[in-house]
């Protein structure tokens, strides 16, 4: 199923700026289908600008961005979401004054892809009455990913999934997006902890002032130093 | 050639545009000015002497004195109960105040009630230009003045402005009451020129026409003002003289007017106006006008406490953001603070400038308690610091901002300014000389007169740091300053942070490039989840697994790969 | 006390609430005063006559049609006023001078149209119809605004707390870009709200129209001021704030002209807006936002 068809997400000479601020110079990455890509860096290397502009959130400067062959490069968010790519963002975002049943049916074009949802993640289901803003830290990563699920995607763009989490709470996470990788969606997972990430993913790309300076198979990476310098800049 | 009538009121409702413009650069938007307008009308006509009894001019003079103080007054009396407010609340509750004005004066019988009161005519179009001149003399010095450049900071960025020393609360207090004192007289002369005054000439409508005028004119240049009124004073005229004179034309093309410069034009049309690009004046040598520097402040001598934290902690509802810091930065000391995303650094640092109060322990910082004192006040005793997101003043060029940088050493301008005193030259001259230094250490000096959100990235990150060597501080907080910097621009950095140490200067640096803090400091604190989890020299600290770890997570939940 | 007074009270505070539920659902859901909601008002109350008057409509049928004509100018002063400044740092500021801007562009035109002179229904518009409650006499009219305003009140709130577009319209007011992230097209979010909000004050000033039988040109100027004065009283935002306010503050107006004189109505609406704005600043309703550095 992966492989034959091409990859679900080409990503070309992406540029991304703010202002006089160039966050993305030049960006090249793919992702096949039914992969879990990973983009690892340390903070300001222009990893969640990369998934910004993928999941139409800010316009790119130059480049393209192709899904499943169509090209997305300045289509809105809101329609991405529709046509099966979703991001879950940096911060989880979910909607604190919304109830968790509330944030899950804002994704969600049908019910029932909550059902799902709730199967996935008991603790929703028993919450699904209260405010999104009382689930604990985990509990609201679990909402903002099982948010992007109700729309059943084809492609996920996870970032920072662990950030502030605990290391236990860090474990299911990616439990959950091992799952969700195993389901047969394709997953691009950024990521500061970038030993977990390469773990878990299938390829990497490694980016440091808003180029990718290195990449490969994802097990390669891993044991590769460079990595670690990118991250502290010394030899360990 | 327009007649008296348009002459006068060209200068009279340019006066009551510029008790808009008073609050405007200030960024506050506040809309009482037609209630302060009505009670130096109605008071003035009903205390100051008849004109038939002490002369035109004499009479006029004491209703204007009369008049500008009542506005004063009323605006001291509206403005501490209401200077909490910001935004549009501010603006509402100004209307309000109006409003209840107006309401009350038509259930005044003594002042004629609804139908209003007589005053006799004096107001000429010469006595009227000589007013609207003295108040545009008002702006054009306060414009270029200590006072009006910590105006501008305020309306770019409060918090900002705040964390250099200015005292926002007084300032915006100031400007409040200097928009009183302008719509009391706007009310005078009104007053003395229409012969009948009426609660209705001090409506809604009043108002939102001053602001109208303001915002057309334009609110960055003091003859924004004047040059609204001439034009929308002047569309009825336009339009008799191309023989259109229904009554819905004025108010349409007026509001289109407005539309189209907010939507096209926001610095209105003053905006059009060519402004001359005002370059440092430094004169001498770096080294000869040394002498005359602003830098008065003793620092702590090496090893002195600078900083002193005794578990110190802050939540935001259930999340414990910092938790029971201990941490001393001593004088002379290059200090690095790093750790992972969502560690706490920023709201240490917060808590240390000031900005945010902890939920338990204590900050000592320079002899005081940061998080007790207000913000201003924590900057004026040595804290200078320059934000993670770039809070520069977006629109004030690279020199001005370093100029607000020294708003803590400088003395206030304004007054002298207005009165042509050397003495207030002599001080400008030395704030300049110390500002185009500060760029000149960071590699500015070129571009001292383009405008901060103009810059590049890189260059407004050193913009900040020269804003905040402006204040001549004692302790200098760099919330990465190297971020979205290439490797050439951070080493660049780091020489300056070392050569800023070597000058005896203490800094916190915070940041996420952990090559160039290990270069740059001396000894790096290590934060995760808000808690210390090491501390000691770059090797030490680049050796430390927990450290390696917190970093770049580790591999698997039971330990290291491989 | 009086029951006359009382009803009287209700009919005009019911007035007051539906034009302040769109003033502050604006607020609410964009972070946005649109200062043309009063103009839209005024058009609404002569758009309203017209229709009767030359139209030949019956006053009932008039008000369907006055709600769509709201909701369009909505869409107007969405396009004209807010969607060009999307992004600029000044949003705010901007916004409350452009949709002033464009309210007087409204009410010239109006002038343009109509003159400046009050307007009426035609003298056999309204049902002769008046019932007795408790001892007082209610007009087919007044019994007419209390419901109508009970009935869009209640559907406002079932569609902002029980539908999609409700989801949406909360999601944007909390947080729009996380709103954008699962798929909430927030553009078109900001067009409805206007749009509802719209219609909500276009019925508003043709009841108001219909209650005092006349309409003016500077009618909104004054509904504006108290408007403003009951959404901050009920808490800026808050829809049952702005319902609660609007009722109490027709309440209190009738007892003010009942115990201390006709002509001290209106500073009501400024000493309740005084005393919240420096005792309780958020409101009745509203809640205290907490904002981070």
């Amino acid at each position: 199923m992966t492989g034959l068809t091409g990859p679900i997400l080409t990503v070309e000479d992406l540029r991304v700026r703010y202002g006089r601020v160039e966050a993305v110079r030049g960006v090249s990455f793919d992702a096949a289908a039914g992969e879990l890509v990973t983009l690892v860096g340390a903070n300001g290397a222009g990893k969640s600008s990369i998934i910004n502009a993928v999941s139409g959130l800010v316009r790119p400067r130059g480049g393209r961005i192709l899904f499943e062959g169509r090209d997305i490069t300045r289509t809105p968010a809101h329609r991405l979401v529709r046509s099966g790519l979703v991001q879950v963002p940096e911060g989880r975002q979910i909607l604190a004054t919304l109830t968790v049943e509330e944030n899950l049916r804002l994704g969600a074009p049908r019910r029932a892809g909550i059902g799902e949802v709730y199967g996935r993640f008991p603790v929703l289901a028993e919450r699904r009455r209260s405010p999104a803003g009382t689930l604990s830290g985990g509990e609201q990563q679990m909402l903002a990913i099982g948010r992007a699920l109700v729309a059943r995607p084809r492609l996920i763009l996870l970032d920072e999934p662990s950030m502030g989490l605990a290391p236990r709470i860090v474990d299911e996470v990616f439990g959950v997006i091992g799952e969700i990788r195993s389901s047969g969606t394709t997953v691009v997972l950024v990521e500061q902890n970038a030993r977990r990430a390469l773990r878990a993913a299938d390829h990497g790309y490694i980016l440091a002032s808003g180029e990718i300076v290195h990449s490969g198979p994802a097990a390669e990476l891993l044991g590769d130093d460079r990595v670690v310098q990118a991250y502290l800049g010394v030899e360990t | 050639m327009p007649g008296d009538a348009t002459l006068v009121f060209i200068a009279i409702s340019g006066i009551f545009a510029f008790s808009f413009y008073a609050v405007l650069v200030a960024g506050q938007l506040s809309l009482g000015q037609a209630g302060f307008a009505a009670i130096a009308a109605f008071g003035s006509a009903t205390l100051a002497p008849a004109p038939s009894q002490v002369g035109d001019v004499p009479a006029l003079l004491i209703a204007v004195a009369i008049g500008m103080s009542m506005g004063v007054l009323a605006s001291i009396v509206l403005g501490l109960p209401t200077m909490h407010l910001r935004g549009v609340f501010l603006a509402i509750a100004t209307l309000g105040f109006a409003e209840a004005v107006r309401i009350l004066i038509i259930n005044m019988e003594s002042l004629g009630g609804a139908q209003g009161m007589p005053v006799p005519k004096v107001v000429t179009p010469a006595i009227a230009w000589v007013f609207l001149l003295l108040v545009a003399y008002w702006f054009w010095r306060q414009g270029p003045s200590r006072y009006g450049r910590a105006l501008a900071a305020i309306r770019e960025d409060e918090l900002a402005a705040r964390a250099m020393g200015i005292d926002v609360g007084r300032h915006r207090l100031q400007v409040f009451v200097t928009s009183g004192a302008l719509a009391g007289l706007y009310g005078v002369l009104w007053a003395y020129f229409v012969r009948l005054i009426a609660p209705e000439d001090f409506s809604f409508t009043t108002a939102i026409d001053g602001l109208v005028t303001a915002v057309v004119g334009g609110s960055t240049l003091f003859v924004g003002p004047i040059l609204g009124s001439i034009f929308l004073t002047l569309v009825p005229d336009l339009q008799r003289a191309i023989g259109i004179d229904a009554g819905w034309i004025r108010p349409f093309l007026a509001s289109l007017l407005l539309l189209l410069v907010i939507l096209f034009l926001p610095g209105g049309l003053a905006s059009l106006v060519p402004r001359r690009v005002r370059m440092p004046a430094v004169t001498g040598t770096d080294l000869g006008s040394e002498a005359a520097g602003l830098e008065t402040r003793q620092h702590p001598a090496d090893g002195e406490p600078v900083v002193r934290l005794r578990g110190l902690s802050k939540d935001y509802g259930g999340v414990h953001a910092v938790r029971g810091v201990d941490l001393e930065v001593t004088g002379g000391e290059i200090l690095g603070l790093i750790g992972p995303n969502g560690a706490g650094k920023t709201t240490l640092v917060n808590m240390i400038s000031g900005l945010v109060r902890g939920t338990s322990g204590t900050v000592e910082v320079l002899g005081i308690r940061p998080g007790r004192t207000a913000v201003h006040r924590v900057a004026a005793a040595g804290v200078s610091r320059t934000f993670q997101q770039s809070r520069l003043f977006p629109r004030l060029s690279a020199l001005e901002n370093t100029l607000v940088g020294s708003h803590v050493l400088t003395r206030p301008t304004f007054v002298r300014r207005m009165l042509w005193l050397p003495s207030a030259r002599r001080d400008e001259q030395r704030a300049l000389q110390h500002a185009a230094r500060c760029l000149r250490r960071v590699g500015l000096a070129d571009k001292a007169a383009v405008p901060a959100k103009a810059l590049s990235y890189g260059d407004q990150r050193r913009l900040e740091i020269a804003r905040a060597l402006a204040a001549d501080p004692s302790l200098l907080i760099l919330d990465e300053p190297a971020a979205g910097m290439n490797h050439v621009e951070a080493a660049g950095l780091s020489d300056l942070i070392g050569a800023l140490g070597r000058d005896g200067l203490t800094i916190l640096l915070i940041e996420h490039n952990v090559a160039m803090v290990m270069r740059t400091c001396s000894r790096i604190v290590v934060l995760n989840f808000g808690e210390v989890i090491a501390t000691g020299s770059p090797e030490e600290v680049a050796a430390n697994s927990e450290v390696v770890e917190a970093y770049l997570g580790s591999a698997e939940p039971e330990g290291e790969p491989r | 006390m009086d029951v006359q007074q009382l009803l009287n009270g209700l009919f005009v505070g019911s007035i007051y609430a539906l034009f302040a539920i769109g003033f502050t659902l604006v607020f609410g859901v964009l972070d946005r005063l649109n200062l043309a909601h009063p103009a839209v008002f005024t058009v609404a109350a002569f758009v309203g006559i017209e229709l009767v008057a030359v139209g030949g409509l019956s006053i009932w049928a008039a008000l369907p049609v006055v709600f769509v004509v709201g909701g369009l100018l909505g869409l107007v002063i969405e396009q004209v006023a807010f969607r060009p400044l999307k992004g600029r740092a000044d949003a705010h500021f901007a916004g409350l001078i452009s949709s002033i801007a464009l309210a007087g562009m409204f009410i010239a035109l109006l002038q343009w149209r109509y003159g400046p002179d009050t307007k009426r229904f035609p003298a056999e518009s309204f049902p002769e119809t008046t019932y007795k409650v408790l001892g007082a006499q209610v007009t087919g009219v007044q019994v007419a605004i209390l419901l109508i305003t009970i009935v869009l009140a209640v559907g406002l709130h079932l569609l902002v707390g029980r539908t999609r577009l409700g989801r949406s319209m909360r999601a944007t007011a909390e947080n729009p870009t996380a709103a954008r992230v699962v798929g909430v097209n927030v553009d078109r979010v900001s067009a409805t709200t206007l749009a509802i909000s719209s219609a909500l004050g276009a019925v508003a000033g043709a009841l108001f129209a219909m209650n005092v039988n006349s309409a003016q040109l500077g009618m909104g100027g004054a509904i504006e001021l108290k408007g403003l004065a009951v959404i901050v009283v009920g808490g800026m935002a808050s829809l049952p704030g702005a319902l609660v306010g609007g009722l109490l503050l027709g309440l209190a107006e009738v007892f003010t002209v009942q115990y201390i004189g006709s002509s001290w109505r209106d500073l009501v609406a400024f000493g309740l807006l005084f005393l919240i704005l420096v005792v309780r600043p958020q409101g009745l309703f509203g809640t205290r936002k907490v904002r981070e550095v």
